[in-house]
């Protein structure tokens, strides 16, 4: 028997919508590179592509536990937040103002380096909403910083030599000026 | 992959721990000037703000209202003066103080210099498409030019033309996106012979063709305006009207004149909310109507959607008409160019029912000038800078 941590909003019973056929909800059970186990609820694990293409095959049961070996546990539970709270506003009428508290409070809680960790998840695991606003968060936190902090945000090594480096900076330096400037 | 393989797909550059996907993801929903910085943080990085599938991207995400892609307004002046649009446009009546009004933040822009053509400052704007301003300098040469990545390219000089009777009367620039080609028109017209003739350019081709014989009309408008894949011109008819002329960039051909909300004279055009729009001013009035096409082509969807009047600006005037033009539409009013007096100035009625003009502006001292608005993008006028790798 493997240990599972039960994500906790697949312990709530919620009296969702989508009832079909039985009281208790489908669960889905996944495993991450480290090992944690997570529980999902039916309709939030289908957010998720790549586990809804896995479960989609006619040989997979459900009591499969489905490995994810690109995806550390404190990703999977970012994650599994976010497609939550996508699948209860999607039956509301008004989600608007509650997405935007949500989508803010959950930028403001993770870091520059982790919300771009999350971006590599979100695009393996084929999650294209979550992707699209992860990306738009990253964007919007490095539009005004400067080479030096970029590279080492992504972990890339300035393969210019100097001189390339020079000539390249010579073709637009003004836009390594001013960096808090709005209007060119 | 072994080393006989036939590279098929797209270049796989190294990007570290991510993949090309995610990282052009992130970048298309920068602004320009971050990308323009953000090519010296590698070669791979900088390989991807120059690809032609991560430039279009970017555009699309401009166009889509993905990303908020900063138009501006440029008065083709010596040196070039630039304001924000979108500022101009969502000016309220609450943003004037008492009296003095507020006044606007206008910058200057470098005009890109050349040294294969004479450029004595005589810029005219011939019309923006995509991040891509067309400037005609000195009667001449034609430049295209991106503002904001402040890339530039002289095309080749039009045709010679040897019909002394023509006369240089319009101009257009656009896209035709079936051949992913930018396009320039130069149209003249010989009033005795009833005739105009027009040259086009072909960005992709780089090179000029004439069309000739076409039947004519009298153009009201100079400069062209680019919506739905083709030109527009405000245009008097022979037998009497006005009508709009278009030139559809995919056919290269003039399509059926579109009719104009009734029968009058109207003087001048421009854009709002994807529509064309135009102005009249009855004669002998010193009221202007700004009507609004809803639906391209329908003559019954024509609107009136702006009445306003001079009145309580200037009186004992009988010809407004040539003084003003309008620059654009606001919620509740208008942004004009005021000609009359001294020089030129932006001129804003921000509110119709206080009928408040202001000055915002003081844009030249008696000097005719062209104005274009344009959008901040990545796209290059030199399409030969494009890697072609395309992966169908």
């Amino acid at each position: 028997m493997s240990t599972s941590t039960d994500n906790n909003a697949s312990i709530t019973q919620e009296s969702g919508p989508s009832a079909a056929v039985q009281d208790i909800q489908k669960k889905i059970v996944v495993r991450t590179a480290d090992g944690e186990v997570f529980n999902l609820k039916e309709e939030v694990a289908m957010e998720i592509d790549i586990i809804k293409t896995f479960f989609q095959e006619d040989s997979i049961s459900y009591e499969t536990v489905m490995p994810l070996p690109n995806v550390e546990g404190w990703e999977m539970v970012k994650v599994i937040e976010y497609c939550t709270k996508h699948v209860e506003l999607k039956h509301k009428v008004d989600g608007y103002k509650e997405r935007k508290a949500f989508q803010a409070l959950f930028v403001q809680n993770l870091s520059t380096k982790s919300l771009l960790a999350l971006t590599n998840t979100a695009n393996y695991l084929e999650v294209k909403y979550l992707l699209d606003f992860l990306c738009q968060a990253v964007s919007e936190q490095i539009k005004n910083k400067d080479v030096d902090y970029v590279r080492e945000l992504f972990g890339v090594e300035n393969d210019f030599n100097d001189e390339e480096y020079e000539q390249v900076k010579a073709e637009a330096p003004w836009a390594h000026e001013n960096l808090n400037n709005d209007l060119h | 992959m072994g080393d006989g393989d036939v590279v098929l797909r797209r270049v796989r550059t190294d990007f570290g721990d991510y993949e090309e996907d995610v990282i052009a993801e992130i970048l298309a929903r920068l602004p320009v000037k971050s990308l323009m910085r953000f090519r010296c943080v590698c070669k791979s990085w900088r390989a991807l703000i120059s690809e032609s599938y991560f430039v279009k991207k970017h555009l699309s995400y401009g166009e889509r209202g993905i990303t908020e892609s900063a138009h501006r307004l440029i008065f083709m002046l010596d040196p070039p003066l630039v304001l924000d649009y979108e500022a101009l446009k969502s000016m309220k009546d609450d943003d004037y103080g008492d009296g003095a009004g507020a006044q606007f933040a206008v910058t200057q822009l470098d005009f890109p210099v050349t040294k294969s053509i004479a450029d004595s400052g005589y810029r005219v704007g011939v019309g923006s498409c995509n991040g891509l301003v067309c400037v005609q300098v000195d009667f001449e040469a034609i430049m295209l030019w991106n503002p904001c990545t402040r890339d530039s390219k002289v095309l080749p000089k039009p045709p010679r033309v040897i019909n002394s009777k023509f006369s240089y009367d319009f101009n257009g620039f656009g896209y035709d996106s079936a051949s992913d080609d930018y396009k320039v028109i130069r149209g003249f017209t010989d009033y005795l012979a009833m005739k105009i003739m027009i040259h086009i350019f072909s960005l992709k081709t780089g090179s000029w063709r004439t069309v000739e014989d076409i039947d004519y009309v009298t153009l009201i408008m100079r400069q062209g305006l680019f919506l739905n894949g083709a030109l527009h011109w405000l245009c008097n008819l022979p037998e009497g009207g006005s009508r709009i002329l278009s030139f559809d960039l995919e056919a290269e051909k003039f399509q059926k004149t579109i009719p104009l909300p009734y029968d009058d004279w109207f003087f001048d055009h421009l854009i709002h909310k994807n529509c064309l729009c135009v102005l009249a001013c009855p004669t002998r009035t010193n009221t202007f109507n700004i009507w609004m096409m809803k639906e391209y082509g329908v003559k019954e969807s024509w609107t009136e959607v702006l009445q306003f009047s001079l009145e309580t600006y200037a009186e004992h005037f009988d010809d407004y008409r040539e003084y003003f033009r309008p620059v654009c539409i606001l919620e509740n009013g208008v942004v004009l160019i005021d000609e009359m007096g001294d020089g030129q100035h932006l001129m804003v009625l921000s509110n119709l029912k206080e009928k408040k003009f202001k000055h915002v502006v003081e844009v030249a001292k008696n000097w005719e000038f062209t104005t274009v608005i344009y959008r901040e993008t990545l796209v290059s006028p030199d399409v030969h800078t494009y890697k072609t790798n395309n992966v169908s």
